[in-house]
């Protein structure tokens, strides 16, 4: 199964979605607090700076999958500012160990990146 | 909150997605309906996300599955040509594996019917420069292997002989076997009744104790519930019954299934059994638990080394083996099985290639219906799975047909065989396990290729919905190399056919050495009241004569054992003059015929001649050689009046050669020539002996006179193997044949399908490009370029095949040396006739779209109708 967790580079300077970040960007976007899906989106639009475009398409495969694996929980309630329900996803104490499972593996990872690029010398 | 599905939910939850995002879109200035439209393009296709969000759901999308049966069933149906093939490729191709499994799994696989069949061995000693000339043991060396080797849990020897029966009807030979002692030990098998021999029986003036196997209790005492106590005559001795053993316990050994079970010491008789250089007997031994064959090997090695030291006689080149009991149960028919066995594997793959490449035109002439499908949101993986479904359709479909055919195969198997090893072919556990792994292996095979062709004409949806053709090229590529496969498969099989075929041609016109048609041959068996060799002589002195009288009869003759039938002894050679190590000139194996036999059998006598009726070892003892044995040790000199001994020579006469006659084989037809010597019946017989009657007419018709005639003659006497010579070297090259009809049978099989699947590939092919030729044949081609050119592309995939099919042929021919009779397994002739063969075929399998496609017509071509 293919999971599109990349968004779409469309506009210039936006980034590419590693594969795989998108369930910790979920997960530490909840954090915060209880969310539904469009905002969870737009959460992290914003907080890049419009760099990481979410593709909302791949956004409820990835949220269902999570709620399957018992990382986080949802339930339908009625919004802040209207009469409306919404879905909205929070985090369970298996996600916040999860987070900051995935969040340590992010750093090791872009530690490593970090130091190839900046490794003067020669590569033999 | 209420419950809702979670299909209602997920609607749900898009729709406020939605909605959420078009508020957001109209508060920076856009029209409601603009901002509507920018909302539902942000999220992308609806449907496409609820596949997805499903499949995260369902793992296994059970649901899923019985839709994708119901549609494969309704696509197969819709298509009965196709699925019609398609079965019974499979059929034929899981079939022929079963059967082939199913009789492999009886004859080199079953567990033995012993307790850890595996720590069971024959250790023997063999030829060191030949391993597969087994000698056996002698009893002198077997008692110092079972005092000093610490390998073995316990060792017995054996000694198999061959003797008349009479109790309970008529009088028959059976196969006897006297066992020391810890033969059951060694097995560790329970009688059904009574006991099993014991040390008691085993020792010098012990009363005569027997083990009835199973069938002999039935065939011949009725299963008489009293049968312990009883005394039975057997071998010219007088047994108490002690035991009987269970059913099936006797089918182990050798091809013929053992009788009874005597002890060994009290019936051997001691002129075998003080000798150290009569290699009579087989040893059979348990390994302990800790110890390996090659531990035990190395250990009697160890044994042997002051023994061939102490007894130069038993110094000749030998070596220990000491092979499991499975190998000599197995060891002739294990390589021939096992090349069947791939032989029936490849067929399956080429039926599974097939099924790919037909599978796969049809995907390509469903792109269409694939992408107007995945245009309508279902999944990539959900359309693999759809194809998968129905490929795994047909091979259930396959593989039940393929055990109905392999039920039916095993069940005629004995119209072939007599081997009861073949014959206990059944369908059982491990049987059903292979077919439903063979079913899961076509599946797989035959499925994924168009499953994953599938894939990418869904991708393509947009393009394919428009234009006719997409991934074209690819989808041909990978077409065209699943056939040249499957002619290089076939190329292989039928490579191995031709050899088998010229290897049974090559062994019935090997020169038996006599005439063998128009030959009625028999063992006969005196009854005791014939207690000394003259009373039996008397008997047989007057056969000839008896016989000759009968009409039709032009000759009959008496021998210690017939060419072709085996029995004979075997002695080494010395040669005077020549002083040689024991052993080191060979040995010959005896005869013992009348005056007259080698006219009656119809052996040239090349020079000297034949015995006369003087010849009874009263003026001097006589010997006759066969023209093999006077080449290698006269080849410049008259062997005549040269002597020689047979035996160990302190206690053997020098025997005057007299004549040297034609080489005969003695066994098989396929046998090395080995050194054969005759000295006449005269000189001393016993009660048994073999007759061979040389009639005018056919011998069928004049069987039952001469039965009838020697019952006149000895009322008492036993009659067996009573058979004409050409039967009996038909039963001798049978297994030969067997291989070849099952080979052929697979060969044939094979080409069948490759011819399906190339035409396929190029039918798919002219009909892709019928516009093309519409156009070229409109345009001024004519009909026989056109017919040509997809010939050619056709012949192009043969030769490729073909090509690929030789170079196969010769990765493999290491595997089929062992099956072939003066035939290389890389024989050029062989080899260019079988790919000629293919070629000839596969091209008219293209014939017949070729012509399709100098048919269109260019009119309809041009409107694209065609």
């Amino acid at each position: 199964m293919t999971i599109p967790t990349s968004a779409k580079a469309g506009a210039r300077g936006r980034a590419e979605l590693l594969q795989g970040t998108l369930d910790l960007l979920i997960l530490r976007t909840l954090l915060t607090g209880p969310a539904h899906g469009h905002a969870i989106a737009r959460h992290i639009q914003r907080t890049s700076d419009e760099m990481l475009q979410i593709e909302h398409g791949s956004l409820y495969p990835a949220l269902h999958r999570l709620a399957k694996n018992g990382w986080i929980v949802a339930r339908w309630e009625a919004g802040k500012d209207s009469s409306r329900e919404f879905k909205y996803y929070r985090l369970t104490p298996l996600g916040r160990k999860q987070l900051v499972e995935e969040r340590s593996k992010w750093a090791r990872a872009a530690e490593a990146i970090r130091r190839v690029l900046n490794h003067s010398g020669d590569p033999a | 909150m209420r419950r809702q599905r979670p299909e209602d939910d997920l609607e749900r939850e898009l729709r406020t997605h939605v909605e959420l995002e078009a508020e957001e879109q109209a508060g920076a200035g856009v029209s409601p309906a603009e901002a509507c439209r920018r909302a539902r393009v942000a999220l992308g296709n609806p449907s496409v996300i609820a596949e997805d969000v499903r499949s995260v759901w369902h793992c296994r999308r059970l649901e899923e599955i019985g839709q994708d049966v119901r549609f494969g069933l309704r696509q197969l149906r819709r298509k009965p040509g196709f699925a019609l093939i398609a079965m019974l490729t499979l059929a034929l191709g899981i079939g022929a594996n079963t059967a082939m499994f199913s009789v492999a799994e009886a004859a080199l696989w079953r567990t033995l019917p012993y307790p850890h069949p595996e720590q069971l061995v024959e250790p023997t000693e063999v030829d060191a420069k030949n391993p597969a000339a087994v000698w056996g043991t002698t009893y002198p060396t077997f008692r110092d292997w079972q005092a000093r080797a610490a390998s073995f849990e316990h060792l017995a020897l054996m000694f198999r002989f061959r003797k008349t029966l009479r109790e309970g009807g008529e009088p028959v030979r059976l196969n006897g076997m006297a066992v020391t002692y810890d033969y059951f030990a060694v097995l560790k098998v329970q009688p059904e009744k009574g006991r099993v021999l014991t040390a008691q029986d085993d020792q010098v003036g012990a009363p005569l104790a027997m083990v009835l196997s199973h069938d002999l209790w039935t065939s011949r005492f009725h299963r008489d519930p009293a049968i312990l106590g009883r005394t039975v005559n057997f071998a010219g001795l007088t047994f108490t019954v002690v035991g009987v053993m269970p059913a099936g316990f006797n089918a182990g050994f050798n091809s013929e299934p053992v009788a009874c079970w005597v002890p060994f010491v009290p019936v051997v008789p001691a002129s075998y059994t003080q000798r150290r250089n009569l290699w009579a007997f087989s040893a059979i031994g348990r390994l302990r638990a800790d110890r390996t064959a090659a531990q035990a090997r190395a250990e009697l090695e160890q044994i042997m080394v002051p023994i061939r030291k102490e007894f130069p006689d038993t110094n000749r080149g030998f070596a220990i083996a000491v092979p499991s009991l499975r190998e000599t149960l197995t060891g002739d028919i294990r390589s021939a099985l096992l090349v069947l066995l791939a032989a029936a594997g490849l067929v399956l793959l080429i039926a599974c290639a097939n099924l790919a490449v037909l599978s796969s035109v049809r995907v390509a002439g469903r792109a269409r219906e694939l992408a107007v499908r995945a245009a309508l949101g279902a999944g990539r993986r959900r359309l693999v799975a759809q194809l998968l479904t129905e490929s795994a359709l047909l091979s259930a479909a396959g593989g039940l047909a393929g055990i109905g055919l392999a039920y039916g195969a095993t069940r005629s198997l004995s119209a072939f065989s007599q081997d009861p090893r073949l014959l206990q072919a059944t369908l059982n556990v491990p049987v059903l396990v292979f077919v439903l792994c063979a079913a899961i292996a076509s599946t797989l095979i035959s499925g994924v290729v168009p499953a994953l062709q599938s894939g990418v004409e869904a991708q393509k949806s947009q393009e394919t919905l428009t234009s006719r053709s997409g991934g074209q090229l690819r989808r041909t590529r990978l077409q065209q190399a699943l056939v040249v496969t499957e002619i290089a498969l076939c190329l292989v099989l039928l490579m191995g056919a031709g050899l088998l075929l010229q290897t049974l041609r090559n062994v019935l016109h090997v020169d038996a050495g006599f005439r063998t048609d128009h030959l009625i041959v028999m063992q006969l068996g005196l009854p005791a009241s014939y207690s000394t060799g003259a009373q039996s002589l008397q008997f047989y002195r007057a056969l000839p004569g008896r016989l000759s009288g009968l009409p039709g009869v032009t000759a009959a003759t008496v021998t210690s054992s017939l060419p072709l039938t085996g029995g004979e002894g075997n002695g080494d050679i010395s040669i005077e003059g020549r002083p040689s190590a024991p052993g080191q000139l060979g040995g010959a194996s005896f005869h013992h015929p009348l005056p007259g036999f080698f006219q009656a059998m119809g052996i040239p006598i090349l020079s000297g001649r034949d015995f006369d009726g003087r010849d009874d070892g009263t003026r001097g003892r006589v010997v006759i050689i066969n023209e093999h044995m006077a080449r290698t040790f006269w080849p410049a000199a008259d062997p005549i009046g040269k002597r020689i001994k047979l035996g160990p020579p302190q206690n053997n006469p020098w025997l005057t050669v007299v004549g040297v006659v034609k080489n005969v084989h003695r066994r098989n037809l396929d046998d090395e020539m080995g050194f054969t010597v005759y000295t006449p019946l005269l000189e001393g017989a016993d009660n048994n002996a073999d007759v061979a009657v040389r009639v005018a007419g056919d011998p069928a018709a004049i069987i039952r006179e001469v039965r009838t005639e020697l019952r006149r003659l000895e009322p008492a006497l036993l009659i067996s193997h009573l058979d004409t010579m050409d039967q009996r070297i038909e039963d001798s090259v049978s297994p030969r044949r067997l291989n070849l009809i099952l080979f052929g049978l697979f060969a044939g099989l094979a080409l069948a399908l490759a011819c399906i699947g190339l035409y396929g590939v190029i039918a798919y092919a002219v009909g892709q490009r019928a516009q093309e030729f519409g156009v070229r044949m409109a345009l001024g081609a004519r009909r026989g370029q056109v017919l040509r050119q997809v010939l050619g592309q056709g012949l192009r995939l043969v030769a490729g095949g073909t090509g690929l099919g030789v170079a196969l042929s010769v990765a493999l021919a290491g595997a089929m040396r062992k099956l072939l009779f003066g035939v290389s397994p890389l024989d050029p002739g062989i080899l260019v006739a079988a790919a000629v063969l293919l070629a000839a075929i596969a091209l008219a399998a293209c014939w017949i779209p070729a012509r399709r496609a100098t048919r269109v017509e260019p009119a309809l071509a041009l409107r694209g109708e065609s």
